[in-house]
């Protein structure tokens, strides 16, 4: 029978059912500081060994380098603990954790991905099924080597229409959640994502675009492979044939949805209020962020240098640039990108999560506003003021000139 | 019968407002005050064990962070009910053996009302005016693991006949 691909990754993961759900194993678990530190006293009350030390990837980004006294406490026990974990993956310091999942080589198609941390669904952008879980959930598929899960029905999206200039996949992503985020969002669906533009998009816009899935609400979203994602996957190092949904295979539902043509602007407080940029008024900023899990790639500084090379970020307005990964920093150097953000007068930082998790440098204060790349602008988040979300370019553009900028309009 | 005072809360209430990341924390004591501060700082000081809380439609939306759901551990929340659920936060109220249930259509509440109810043990609140609530059981796997206790109460039971 004719199976799409969350059924064919399914099926290949399955240990049994049990009642109305699922239990699957698991190809890699992800950890990071925030979250990990969490299950360290769970864990050692458990007393169990670790059933697959060598699927966990260990990253810590959140609290790096920690700006305070207590986030330097919970960042060290967390090294603590994992450096105890003899045969797992530590990658501390090297990046988000999303990003450094999907730069690791044994990461790729047809895998089934858990993480601690709700980006995980990131992962997906590589034809693979990814989730983000709750430590406790984390804890449980440690210890046992499976997680649970109600089989999903699954959403047959289909991206049509062409590329325009500087729109990126997280316009694509807002266009998106503007569609099915909120009290609209179907929690338990999965997405199988068709790119079928034309000049189709790049895998940095579809990690964007995946990694923004968690503001879908959706359980995963796959993109399904094609050329783009094997070159990805060439460069790295796997050349795993990608697994791929049957022609014929049949989807609960299906949606279309049209790249957009015009820059799209996230509007506070929830990521599904998005308008055009061109449409909002002057909306004046206090800072202008690039980076997280979901707008930190090497696409995204390139934008940004792009827009500012040469010019001057408008004064009294603070651009922070923070690669997602050190990987990505290194690359920006040697493209001249981060010299170009330097001298137009941005901050640029090391990789880490930033302000976006509203607990780390770059977060802004009472009645302060920020246009950032980041995912979610839910009130408090990113700090006590109001945050608009946004591609690189639109954050570009409108730290040039102090307000919420379309980046068609910077000369 | 039991009475209970029940808190109703409106839709996308997201993880960031059941519980703002500056209270983040390890220690219990920090952590259980930021228990809905950011729905309102008055519940947040003044809600006791025993509580049900009330919620709309994508309930929990957002971040994974488990303390979130933690909280309502802390804090000895009876039962919490909402229209849906945003998934991973479902899951972690289950996995820490917290009753979750969804309730169909509209109920008789404002966001932002304190009520007393009765629980009448038969997935129905009543007010004195008589108004009421009915909810859903969960899916029997669910139900399973939140009678165990929670997730990791449940892996001996889950796996004792697994290969
Ligand atoms: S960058 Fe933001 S969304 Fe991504 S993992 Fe870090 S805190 Fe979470």
């Amino acid at each position: 029978m004719a199976r799409n691909l969350i059924e064919k990754i399914l099926d290949s993961h399955l240990l049994r059912q049990e009642d109305d759900h699922l239990l699957t194993t698991y190809d890699h678990l992800l950890l990071h500081d925030a979250t990990g530190a969490l299950l360290i006293k769970p864990f050692e009350e458990l007393a169990r060994p670790l059933a697959h030390p060598e699927k966990i990837v260990a990253a810590a980004d959140h609290f790096v380098p920690p700006a305070t006294a207590e986030r330097a406490e919970i960042l060290q026990q967390y090294l603590d603990f994992t450096s105890k974990l003899k045969g797992i993956r530590r990658k501390p310091f090297q990046g988000i954790c999303h990003q450094i999942l999907v730069e690791d080589p044994e990461v790729g198609p047809g895998q089934f991905i858990i993480g601690a941390d709700s980006h995980t669904i990131m992962a997906g952008a590589l034809g693979s099924m990814a989730c983000g879980l709750g430590s406790t959930d984390i804890l449980f598929s440690m210890v046992t080597g499976y997680t649970w899960l109600p089989k999903p029905p699954v959403c047959k999206l289909e991206l049509t229409g062409s590329s325009a200039p500087f729109i990126r996949g997280k316009d694509v992503a807002l266009a998106i959640v503007a569609e099915i985020g909120g009290t609209r969002a179907m929690p338990d669906y999965a997405y199988e994502c068709f790119d079928r533009t034309t000049g189709l998009l790049t895998m940095d816009s579809r990690f964007s675009l995946a990694c923004m899935a968690a503001e879908m609400g959706a359980s995963f979203f796959i993109m399904v492979p094609d050329e783009i994602t094997t070159t990805f996957l060439a460069n790295k190092g796997n050349t795993t044939p990608p697994l791929l949904p049957d022609q014929d295979a049949a989807y609960e539902t299906t949606l279309a949805i049209a790249m957009p043509n015009q820059s799209l602007v996230s509007i506070p407080p929830a990521p599904w209020h998005v308008e055009k940029a061109s449409d909002l008024g002057d909306i004046i900023i206090n800072q202008a962020f690039v980076g997280s899990c979901t707008g930190g790639r090497l696409e995204d500084i390139a934008d940004t240098a792009a827009i500012v090379r040469g010019k001057k970020v408008a004064d009294n307005v603070r651009l922070v640039v923070i690669p997602a990964s050190q990987d990505i920093y290194l690359q920006a150097i040697r493209a001249g990108y981060i010299e170009d953000i330097i001298r137009a007068g941005g901050i640029v930082d090391a990789p880490s999560c930033g302000p976006c998790g509203g607990i780390d440098k770059g977060i802004i204060g009472k009645g302060q506003t920020m246009i950032a790349t980041s995912n979610r602008n839910f009130p408090g988040r990113t700090g006590p003021g109001d945050t608009y979300l946004a591609s690189a370019p639109v954050v570009a553009a409108s730290a040039l000139t102090g307000v919420i900028t379309d980046p068609r309009n910077i000369k | 019968m039991t009475s209970h005072r029940a808190y109703i809360i409106g839709d996308n209430i997201c993880t960031d407002l059941i519980h703002p990341p500056n209270y983040f924390s390890l220690d219990k004591s920090r952590r259980e005050k930021g228990f809905l501060r950011g729905v309102s700082t008055k519940w947040a000081d003044t809600i006791r064990p025993g509580a049900i809380i009330i919620g709309g439609d994508n309930f929990g939306c957002g971040s994974s962070r488990e303390v979130t759901a933690q909280v309502f551990h802390d804090r000895g929340v009876k039962l919490v009910l909402a229209r849906s659920f945003a998934r991973i936060f479902y899951r972690n109220m289950v996995n820490l053996g917290i009753p979750v249930c969804r309730y169909r259509g509209d109920h008789p509440w404002q966001h932002g009302e304190e009520i007393k109810v009765e629980h009448d043990g038969n997935a129905c609140l009543i007010r004195s005016d008589q108004t009421s609530l009915t909810y859903e059981p969960p899916s029997s796997f669910v139900q399973h693991l939140v009678a165990n206790g929670g997730l990791l109460q449940s892996i001996d039971i889950l796996f004792s006949h697994a290969v």
